[in-house]
């Protein structure tokens, strides 16, 4: 009856009005169910995603040892708290990254759920949607990764402890976090899956077949399963060269133009790295650790430091990308998989699976090609493991690597230095909470299947 | 469901139709040349009620009745009397010649949509427009503020600012003018908000507020917040009238409201807080004791510093004086009108112009409008309007250092000259020109409709018309500012330029049948149909470029330039429709019992297709027992009427497509060769329109015929509220517009007006009303309690609660050992700032939107001289202190509130301090102080404004025709609004609660000459 009523309203109004529809497509809008059906809005989609993955690499490299404050660091009251480990500052960045990354993984299941519609004309088509359909997945295992390092405590202590929400839809659900052991199960999955559609990719901005396997080293060594670790990161090694590692090469890792010598490295437009920056003239609000050196021979130093003379004396600055900024020069990528790390994979994954000697040789391998001085063949065990994770600080000093290494380790103290690094202001014991990011109020407010991580406060 | 819809359409098709009890006539009283008769008497016979034609010879007489004797009257013409038979308007022709036949040309010409059957039982109330005239103000939604109980209008801040406009409340949670701003209909036009605000006052015949659903249903889903029916005026048959009306004035500062310090008692604070980077510190013996006493030279410092301090002291910079002024007002407006019994039209020109208290924020309006009659035979007629506006808003506001602020900011000690301490680098001129903005609207609009009668009693009107609407804004930062210099920009990339522009089109056309009838002379039936149509889409472009120097224009931008400086364009359309049909019938019996019924069936085009159709319906009744013979016999109550309705509607506001599909658009940000797809929103594809259900019951007393009383009484639910929900992060998005819960207004208005004295020289009428609104959230659907930030301890909206409630801790004052406040629990414990405060340790402390509205009216004439004045006020409401110019540590380089040396606490043992410590020592403290207000934080909004004053002398007509011949009317007055508020707020604005914006009183003189 509604209906017959309805229809013959429509009807009348379509002679009254001939020509009034009320089916207007947004012009300058692509809605469903029209709106991801070619390979080229899946792509364009695929692209939101990459760009909205969100980059806090200089907030990590804070909280890790890669820095020590300056003269200046009292300027910036907020960068200090955060150097200091203050609850507010750890808490105001976390509710920070746990939205950015989950943002991004919203992207990647919007884009996942409605690839199947995607129409493919001929067999590059089909090639290129089994590709995006790769990267979106690697994307998306990538942010999880990130988050549960982050959010949830060590893997080793208790794998049954809570990780992260792993979303099962777009939209609300309340759902619970899902233990750690299920969270790499699920990422794993991810990148298998991803691994098995995979092809290589022309530009550092895509993730290839080698970000992935790069990925799985990562997170098997993450899950401390060492074997499968170095494994995979041999994987990765079998398609470097070592001329990527020697003499003036190194400096194309800070170029702006795309350079094979990189994994992966995320295309940006916007300023990188300037909050370190106090002003031009005066300095920055950080300088490398001291306990970042490089011996004269090391190809390296010249990118990793900036000398700079701040309060009458020459500094070591960061280097890298505020050098590029320094000079005017303009920082196109973000490195984020860089061949180097898995030669420091492979190397931690050997010494713990009993063949030290071979981790050993693999790392210094390296070394030796970047001019570096090399480990001494004697060590041993935890002084070791030690050893390697602080050439890794050398190696990746303000990328944000340290912090995720110390917090895995979970062996030893941190120390938070005054300027200059010349004494201790406080120091963050292992077993500290703030060392595992609390769960955001943007998510356990809204969310009440959610737990809190110890020691932070929870005001539903 | 099924009956729900079914049940109004039986109703109105079961209901006969009606004819008003107590109506309302309008219409104009001219010379044998057709020229206005200002002041002319326009009385019913046997009644007191009466009222007197305006300056262009309009009037409008309320209460007249069918068979009711009406006299027009006019010093040295006849006079003439006509007995009245349901007439809308009676244009009237008085001549000197007294053996002339009375003549009434009665024509139809009014607003299409308006259907008088409403206002029997529904609440359709019209605005005095002559008093809004009256008042010297550019902006027409302002000038609207308290004409009619329910109507609130809230001014938002500086000069050209847009104002709050809501009848009856929020229908929505969802805050903002974009989902519980009214629908505005000019002669049947939609019109958008913005175009509504630049009308010309002086072209406006009537404007009609309709508050219920009885009134508003016909308009379906779009007028849920309610309908201003404007109708502007038009010509009519008789020789060509000029008109020219000119304002010219000041306008002033406004209210100063917070005292802020001189210079002595500056340094001494400066000393007091020790903050080395102000000179009260660092010249002063304390300093050099503390910093130099080893220094053999210290007596000499310390002599050379109370020098220096000697000299700052001495100035006493007014920055209040120096930064805001007093500028200039002026209106002018020029109208032809005329024709002849087949063809008039009306003509007018306006400029008006309204300079702010801000040195660069003005304000300045263009209108033109021509509208033409054209009698059809004898059947019908026809009527165009071709209108057009412009605009300009210029403000220096957009940046830090706006000139409002400033008057804060900047010490006494400090003068245009030399580099200032309350901005340490920069001087005045660096702080000056450092930005800004010009906002223009441009409107044009068409509207055609004819109306035909081909048999008694039958009505079929259409009308189209066509609406558009260009919104510019263009914003400039030039090379030469402070933040261009200063932050390491090369200078070829120096100088922002950006231009948007918003262009709108509103096509609307509209079908009403209608047909009346009575049947012996007893029962009126009316019954009818509309049909309408409305389609709006709008384009907005954007472009902003750097480079460009001083120059002030997109010619200017360096194309060159990459990086995060390189040009940037994007660009947005959209468009939507709507078709309506709707059906109307109402009855009445003898005068005395009026029925009314409407239903409206909506499509909108924003909805999916399956959930598209929306319906509106309202039933209403009157009772009017004064008609009753037994009651005519007594004096006392001469006229009663009741009226209740209830109705329906759906409301689509603020909901656009992205809101309910995946939508994606291209980006303007880039990746590797790609260009990104971003998705525009959450969506949600089970939301659904609002739902409003509202029931009003109104009573109407007349006593002495002297005394009239309105009360109306309202209860409105909106069910399936939207509202933008915080949702988990983890869904990668902070909200969801969801139908999340309902809510409800419920109020009272009340007016009342008195004609004190009503002699042949004299006549007082005083006026007053009041409205008072209180809102509740009755459900939400997934939850008790709503939280929009993740800092708030209180929720935004919770159930059985009121939503627009300030919530925070009850303060006992500052503790005199910690110098932080100390809270009194509801459990009547105390708790410490320096702990963390939770939802228990809060109680409401008041309502941030006033409950209780209303205001005073009088007016007195007295042979040629005619006194307006108008009081407006807010009651119950409050405001939350800014407070920004109490100084800490680390901003005492600027200007403090006076006084708050004393009231500050310093050290252990202050006792009775209002401000808190200045040295941060807690930071769950200083948490509580900044985050969560409290009871001594919040101020009572309650003011009384001194809206109007207006004093007018007609020149007398004789004296004219005897010494200038060529002018017909004439007449003078002193125009003034908003002269003065009182409060007890201690800002400067209750209204607005912000520093920047207030009222500005204008003063004008005035001079209206017909020619």
């Amino acid at each position: 009856m509604k209906r017959y009523i309805k229809q013959t309203i429509c009807i009348l109004l379509v002679a009254i009005f001939c020509g009034c529809s009320l089916n207007i497509p947004p012009p300058d809008q692509f809605s469903d169910p029209d709106a991801i059906t070619t390979v080229s809005t899946a792509r364009s989609l695929l692209t939101s995603a990459y760009i909205s993955y969100p980059h806090y690499e200089y907030q990590l490299s804070i909280l890790g040892e890669d820095f020590c404050p300056t003269n200046l660091s009292g300027k910036d009251v907020s960068q200090q708290n955060l150097y200091r480990w203050q609850d507010n500052s750890i808490n105001e960045l976390a509710g920070e990254i746990w939205s950015t990354y989950y943002t991004t993984i919203a992207y990647c299941d919007v884009l996942l759920e409605r690839l199947p519609n995607v129409a493919t004309a001929n067999a590059s088509e089909e090639s290129e949607k089994k590709q995006i359909a790769s990267e979106t997945k690697t994307l998306k295992a990538l942010c999880y990764f990130k988050l549960l390092q982050l959010f949830a405590t060590p893997y080793h202590k208790n794998i049954n402890a809570d990780g992260v929400v792993i979303k099962k839809r777009i939209g609300v659900e309340v759902v619970a976090r899902s233990s750690k052991s299920d969270c790499v199960t699920y990422i794993r999955t991810l990148l298998l899956d991803a691994l098995a559609q995979s092809a290589d990719t022309d530009k550092n901005g895509w993730l290839s077949k080698t970000a992935i396997y790069h990925i799985l080293s990562q997170l098997e060594l993450y899950a401390g399963n060492y074997t499968k670790a170095a494994q995979y990161a041999e994987d990765v090694l079998s398609r470097a060269e070592d001329a990527w590692f020697t003499g003036a090469n190194y400096r194309y890792l800070w170029s702006a133009n795309s350079y094979e010598g990189r994994i992966f490295a995320f295309n940006i437009t916007n300023p990188y790295y300037t909050s370190i920056q106090y002003d031009e003239p005066n300095g920055d609000y950080f300088a490398v650790n001291p306990k970042v050196e490089y011996a004269m021979s090391d190809v390296r130093r010249e990118y990793n430091l900036y000398p700079f003379t701040m309060a009458g004396e020459s500094r070591n600055l960061f280097g890298k990308y505020n050098m590029n900024n320094r000079k005017g020069e303009a920082n196109n990528y973000v490195d984020m998989m860089r061949y180097a790390e898995a030669y420091f994979i492979a190397a931690e994954a050997y010494c713990r699976s009993g063949e030290e000697s071979t981790g050993i040789s693999k790392i210094n391998h390296y070394l030796s090609l970047c001019g570096a001085n090399t480990i001494p063949v004697t060590l041993t065990g935890e002084e070791l493991i030690e050893r390697i994770i602080s050439e890794k600080l050398n190696e990746f000093v303000g990328e944000g690597i340290n912090y995720l290494d110390i917090k895995r380790l979970a062996n030893n103290d941190l120390k938070r230095y005054t300027a200059w690094g010349k004494s201790t202001y406080t120091t963050i014991r292992k077993e500290s909470y703030k060392w595992t990011f609390p769960i955001p109020a943007s998510e356990y407010r809204y969310n009440q299947a959610v737990s809190q991580n110890d020691g932070w406060p929870i005001n539903r | 469901m099924w009956l729900s819809r079914i049940l109004p359409i039986l109703i109105i098709f079961c209901l006969p139709l009606c004819v008003e009890a107590q109506k309302r006539l309008t219409g104009s009283v001219v010379d044998a040349d057709r020229n206005p008769l200002p002041g002319a008497a326009i009385r019913i016979l046997d009644s007191q009620l009466g009222t007197v034609s305006d300056a262009d010879g309009n009037y409008q007489l309320i209460g007249v009745y069918n068979g009711a004797v009406i006299e027009y009257s006019f010093l040295g013409m006849t006079t003439k009397t006509i007995k009245y038979r349901g007439e809308k308007v009676i244009d009237i022709v008085l001549s000197e010649d007294e053996t002339q036949l009375d003549e009434v040309v009665v024509s139809a010409k009014t607003n299409i949509n308006e259907i008088d059957i409403r206002a029997k039982s529904g609440v359709v109330q019209s605005i005095d427009i002559k008093r809004v005239e009256e008042k010297p103000m550019i902006d027409m939604g302002l000038a609207l503020q308290g004409s009619v109980p329910g109507l609130n209008v809230i001014n938002t801040g500086e000069l050209g600012a847009v104002p709050e406009i809501r009848i009856r409340g929020n229908s929505s949670l969802r805050k903002g003018n974009a989902t519980n701003e009214p629908l505005y209909v000019l002669d049947g036009q939609v019109i958008t908000a913005e175009t509504f605000y630049n009308l010309n006052t002086s072209d406006i015949q009537d404007i009609k507020v309709l508050k219920d659903a009885a009134a508003c249903a016909l308009y379906g889903v779009k007028a849920a917040n309610g309908v201003l029916e404007i109708t502007s005026k038009r010509g009519y048959e008789g020789k060509t009238s000029v008109n020219y009306n000119m304002n010219i004035g000041v306008t002033a500062r406004g209210r100063r409201g917070i005292e802020m310090m001189n210079s002595a008692e500056k340094l001494e604070l400066e000393r007091l807080i020790q903050n080395p980077e102000t000179p009260g510190y660092r010249y002063s013996a304390d300093y050099y004791n503390r910093f130099h006493s080893n220094d053999p030279n210290l007596q000499n410092l310390i002599a050379q510093g109370a020098l220096k301090l000697d000299s700052m002291r001495n100035i006493n910079t007014d920055w209040f004086d120096e930064l805001l002024h007093t500028s200039l007002y002026q209106k002018h407006n020029l109208s032809l009108k005329g024709g002849s019994d087949a063809t008039s039209y009306y003509v007018s020109a306006n400029y008006t112009q309204q300079g702010g208290r801000i040195p660069g924020n003005d304000k300045q309006r263009m209108s033109l409008r021509l509208n033409l009659d054209q009698r059809l035979g004898k059947i019908g007629y026809l009527m165009m309007s071709v209108n057009g506006g412009y605009s300009k808003t210029n403000t220096p506001n957009g940046t830090t250092n706006d000139p409002a602020s400033l008057v804060y900011d900047l010490n006494p000690y400090e003068q245009k000259f030399g580099e200032l301490w309350s901005n340490p680098g920069r001087t005045y001129k660096d702080l000056m020109n450092q930005f800004s903005e010009v906002g223009t609207d441009t409107d044009a609009g068409a509207t055609a409709s004819i109306t035909i009668t081909p048999v008694q009693g039958l009505d079929i009107a259409a009308v189209g018309e066509v609406n558009f609407m260009l919104a510019e804004n263009r914003q400039f930062t030039p090379s030469t500012a402070y933040s261009e210099t200063h932050s390491g920009i090369p200078e070829e990339e120096r100088g922002i330029y950006s231009k948007s522009k918003l262009s709108t089109i509103n096509l609307s056309s509209n079908v009403r049948i209608t047909y009346s009838k009575t049947f012996n002379d007893k029962h009126d039936f009316t019954i009818g149909a509309n049909t309408d149509y409305y389609m709006t889409s709008s384009d907005n472009v954007l472009m902003r470029g750097y480079g460009v120097g001083t120059i002030n224009s997109a010619a200017a931008i360096n194309q060159s330039l990459q990086g995060n400086r390189q040009p940037y364009v994007s660009g947005l359309r959209d468009k939507s429709a709507q078709i309506g049909i709707g059906v109307v019938s109402g009855y009445t019996y003898d005068g005395t019992y009026d029925l009314f019924a409407t239903y409206k069936l909506d499509a909108s085009s924003v909805l999916p297709a399956d959930k598209r159709w929306n319906s509106a319906w309202a039933v209403g009744a009157g009772w009017t027992p004064s008609q009753y013979r037994f009651f005519k016999r007594q004096r006392v109550l001469t006229n009663l009427n009741l009226k209740a309705s209830y109705g329906y509607m759906a409301n689509l506001n603020g909901v656009s497509i992205s809101s309910t599909v995946a939508s994606f658009a291209y980006s303007t940000s880039k990746y590797e060769t790609q260009r990104p797809l971003d998705l525009l929103a959450l969506y949600n594809s089970d939301l659904k329109p609002e739902q409003t259900k509202s029931i009003d019951a109104g009573l109407s007393l007349e006593f002495f015929k002297r005394l009239t009383i309105d009360v109306n009484w309202y209860n409105r639910t909106t069910e399936d509220a939207l509202l933008d929900v915080p949702i988990p992060a983890s869904t990668g998005f902070s909200s969801l517009k969801r139908n999340i819960g309902s809510l409800q207004n419920q109020g009272v208005e009340l007016s009342l007006n008195a004609k004190v004295v009503d002699l042949y020289d004299w006549t007082f009428i005083i006026g007053a009303n009041m409205a008072y609104n209180k809102n509740k959230v009755l459900d939400l659907y997934y939850t008790d309690k709503i939280y929009t930030s993740e800092e708030s301890i209180v929720p935004d909206y919770e159930v059985g609660k009121s939503y627009d409630m300030l919530y925070g801790p009850h303060s006992l004052g500052i503790n005199p050992l910690t110098g932080y406040p100390v809270f009194l629990l509801p459990d009547g414990t105390e708790k410490q700032a320096t702990e963390a405060l939770k939802a228990e340790d809060v109680i409401a402390l008041g309502y941030s939107t006033p409950p209780y509205t209303g205001s005073f009216k009088v007016t007195l004439t007295y042979k040629s001289f005619d006194l307006d004045v108008d009081f407006y006020y807010s009651l119950g409401g409050i405001q939350r202190y800014n407070y920004s110019y109490v100084r800490t540590k680390d901003d005492i380089h600027k200007n403090a509130v006076a006084g708050q040396t004393e009231n500050m606490w310093f050290r252990p043992g202050d006792q009775d301090k209002l401000y808190p410590t200045p040295f941060y020592t807690s930071t769950t403290a200083e948490n509580n102080i900044s985050l969560y207000p409290n009871s001594l934080t919040v101020g009572s909004s309650n003011y009384l404004r001194l809206s109007l004053i207006s004093l007018r002398y007609r020149v007398p007509p004789k004296w004219l025709a005897q010494h200038i011949k060529f002018i017909k009317y004439a007449n003078f007055a002193f125009q003034a609004s908003n002269l003065f508020t009182w409060t007890k707020y201690s800002e400067s604005d209750p209204e607005s609660g912000t520093l920047a914006g207030t009222l500005q009183p204008v003063y004008t003189i005035n001079m209206s000459l017909t020619f």
